[in-house]
């Protein structure tokens, strides 16, 4: 049963706690990810899925058409492959070709869309979609697997799981795009269709076809080459291939930019965990699929690779943090009352920040009937929460900056290290980058990302201007503090809607905020390649489109593969 | 010419404007408004092209009306429209206290009705009337004349609360894409492109995603 909304919220985790970028640094899929979200969709409204273009050559080169059929319309992945030279393999920003190329298209294209979109598709940023596509997207083939795995099935041999599981994909997207970029459809023209009402359900979808795309694409070419002989992916093998994905700084500020979204994301799991807390005991079915899955997660956190000293460090405390809590529930804690309230708050001083940010998508796991709901709360309409009411007074406005932003007042950004940084869009990539300001030009141009220093500011503004004065006069008089002024008017409203650290600190890690935003998406594998550039894998152990009726919503804990 | 969605309408809008010299959160505002104009038929980034270009020379302050008290004056060689509706906005009282207001020297006063809708009392709508021209705002509805076209010159404007509109107030049609003269549209770009930073010796060596 539900708890009432007044209980549910006592026993939320306080934003000041959850907020901070070391902690949303260490957030790890849950059900409520998106991927997961659009799966359980898929599976319960029995969507089914055709291909009905196939016009691939035997060097992998070619048009393909792939159809995901709901209740009410169908989404067509149109692919464009392509035998891309490996010297021009690359996942910067600025490449010019990738080895495959991709559209989400609203409805079944005709031989006319597709001659069209042939023309625009494979040149990604230098083409143009219009609003019948809901994404643009491109992928690259692992150097690592993709000959390996052809070869193996042209020999007619299966690939070696092993081998498999340490990359974890054949493609790795370099971009997915949507919401009207390049003349794409925007979000507000299809957010009503129940099937994208979560958020980003149109980039969950591109990618889970491009994963079946790169499937049929890896067995095809076995064909071409070993013709009779050759086999395709046995099932628990195909399983184990997710989507790879390259993840740099251009995503860095969309949680700052979207506050609003920020706090319908994290407060749908702060609220899911409350309801998960103020149950009174476990049962046996959520006894034994917690138990089980602990144990499933840390033979994941044992799979989990990466030699960036960022994460060696943490991943080797997630694993004792899995072991211990394995222990732990060993001795009986989940029979005691409050259960899963007592097994969270042991955590806080038993686990690591990451492994308590694990227990968290842990607790949730058997909890499904009482939280996934929440899924339809993740979405918001950001334009209602823009507006600033001008008639609060500016003593008004100080005492809600002291009593939301006391963080930010407390960080002295006179001081180097609080403002060595500045956020900018770059002129060659028009992309986000994080620039050093006492050692690159172009502060004066900092987008307004430096939200503790600029509500310091604000505040500080406000102190000089007699107290009854009317916030919108004051705006109107030094409209630089504008944006502030918005913000502490949205947080007020939602407490979940900001980051609270300072994001142009010297010591700030930007690759946190690309981790909190992957995770919803539900992401996995996180290996970072620098403090600001991250690799992940998504929808690994997933089910394919002919297997979603067969494996449970658990795949995401896979149990490890007999061989 | 082009056709651009309403995200692409919103986020050149915002770089232009702070391109053209305005804050970050008017320029916010700025892309609040173009989208919401572009997604009732009527092109915001033409008409904001020309209140742009209207400021460019003398900034965005030398545009900003003034509040006394409850007093609004504008400014001398014309009030910035957006500026304008970005006050409303905070403050609709000024406009909602009295059946009729008359605001002299608006620079591109189609920027008010993103925010007049904003702000409409409950079973009312408002009529903007200027230059022979006569809006009707609702909660979620405009009607304009096809005949309005853009104007950096400061025009009178006649504010009024009018029972509400007969016409139905038609629903947000965001798929719609208006197209955009290239023209208008480099220029925008332009603007957009002052708050882009080069690629400078340490940012190239720092790098900064992908396989950078």
């Amino acid at each position: 049963m539900k708890p009432s909304p007044d209980k549910q919220e006592m026993v939320m985790r306080s934003p000041d706690r959850v907020m901070r970028l070391a902690r949303l640094g260490a957030f790890h899929q849950s059900r409520l990810s998106f991927m997961r979200i659009l799966l359980r969709r898929l599976r319960r409204e029995k969507w089914s899925f055709s291909q009905p273009v196939w016009e691939i050559d035997e060097k992998g080169v070619g048009t393909a058409v792939l159809c995901a059929h709901g209740p009410e319309r169908t989404y067509s992945l149109v692919a464009f492959s392509h035998d891309l030279p490996d010297h021009q393999r690359s996942d910067r920003v600025i490449a010019t070709a990738w080895d495959a190329t991709f559209t989400l298209f609203d409805g079944t294209p005709d031989n006319d869309d597709i001659a069209r979109l042939k023309g625009n598709v494979p040149l990604q940023e230098a083409g143009r979609v219009t609003a019948t596509e809901l994404s643009l997207s491109r992928a690259n083939r692992s150097a690592r697997l993709w000959s390996y795995v052809v070869d193996c099935l042209s020999k007619g041999h299966q690939p070696d799981p092993d081998t498999i599981g340490e990359v974890g994909y054949l493609m790795r997207t370099t971009a997915v795009y949507g919401s009207g970029k390049f003349g794409a459809a925007d979000r507000e023209s299809i957010a009503a269709r129940p099937e994208f009402s979560a958020p980003f359900q149109v980039e969950m979808l591109n990618v889970y076809l491009i994963r079946t795309f790169v499937a049929l694409l890896v067995e095809h070419m076995a064909r071409s080459k070993g013709g009779a002989v050759a086999t395709i992916l046995d099932p628990a093998i195909r399983r184990m291939i997710g989507i790879g994905n390259s993840t740099g700084l251009g995503m860095a500020p969309f949680l700052v930019n979207h506050q609003s979204l920020l706090h319908a994301w994290i407060n749908a799991r702060e609220a899911a965990l409350a309801r998960v807390r103020t149950l009174e005991h476990s049962n046996k079915h959520s006894a034994e699929t917690f138990t089980t899955l602990v144990a499933r997660a840390l033979e994941n956190a044992e799979s989990w690779q990466t030699t960036h000293p960022l994460y060696t460090g943490r991943l080797a405390d997630l694993r004792d943090d899995l072991r211990r809590l394995k222990d732990h529930i060993s001795t009986g804690a989940l029979s005691e009352p409050h259960p899963w309230d007592k097994i969270v708050t042991w955590s806080e001083t038993n686990l690591s920040t990451e492994g308590q940010e694990q227990l968290v998508s842990l607790v949730l796991e058997p909890h499904g009937d009482l939280i996934d709901d929440l899924a339809d709360t993740m979405a918001c309409e950001e334009s209602e929460d823009f507006r600033i009411d001008g008639q609060v007074t500016l003593e008004g406005m100080i005492a809600t900056i002291e009593r939301h932003y006391d963080w930010a007042l407390d960080i002295d950004h006179t001081e180097d290290p609080a403002h060595a940084r500045f956020w900018y869009v770059s002129e060659a990539k028009l992309e986000p980058r994080l620039g050093e300001r006492h050692e690159e030009p172009g502060g004066e141009r900092e987008q307004p990302l430096a939200v503790s220093r600029d509500v310091a500011l604000l505040y500080e503004a406000l102190k000089t201007e007699p107290p009854s004065g009317l916030l919108a006069t004051f705006l109107l008089m030094q409209p630089q503090h504008r944006h502030a002024a918005r913000r502490v008017q949205t947080l007020q409203k939602l407490p979940y809607s900001e980051i609270r650290d300072n994001l142009i600190d010297a010591d700030m890690t930007p690759i946190d905020m690309l981790r909190c935003k992957l995770s919803f998406f539900g992401a996995t594998k996180f290996d970072p390649r620098s403090d600001r550039w991250v690799r992940i894998c998504m929808y690994q152990h997933a089910p394919f489109p002919d297997e979603l009726d067969r494996v449970g919503d658990d795949w995401i804990y896979p149990a490890a593969l007999k061989t | 010419m082009v056709a651009l969605s309403l995200s692409e309408t919103g986020a050149l809008a915002t770089k232009a404007t702070r391109g053209a010299g305005y804050s970050w959160g008017i320029s916010q505002e700025a892309g609040f408004a173009a989208k919401w104009l572009t997604a009732k038929g009527c092109c915001g980034l033409t008409h904001l092209a020309a209140l742009l270009s209207a400021v460019d020379r003398t900034g965005p302050s030398a545009h900003a009306p003034h509040l006394d008290g409850l007093r609004l004056t504008g400014a001398e060689h014309g009030t910035c429209g957006l500026t304008l509706g970005c006050l409303i906005s905070d403050m609709p009282q000024l406009v909602l206290s009295d059946n009729s207001t008359d605001l002299q020297g608006i620079i591109e006063p189609i920027f008010l009705a993103a925010y007049l809708a904003q702000v409409v009392p409950m079973g009312k709508a408002m009529a903007l009337g200027f230059s022979k021209s006569s809006l009707r705002i609702g909660a979620s509805s405009l009607e304009f004349p096809r005949s309005l076209r853009p104007s950096s010159k400061p025009i009178d404007v006649e504010l009024q609360i009018i029972p509400q509109l007969t016409v139905e107030d038609g629903p947000l049609c965001p798929e719609r894409r208006l197209t955009v003269d290239p023209v208008i549209l480099g220029r925008l770009e332009a603007l957009a492109a002052r708050t882009y930073v080069p690629e400078s010796d340490v940012s190239r060596a720092r790098g900064a995603g992908g396989a950078d």
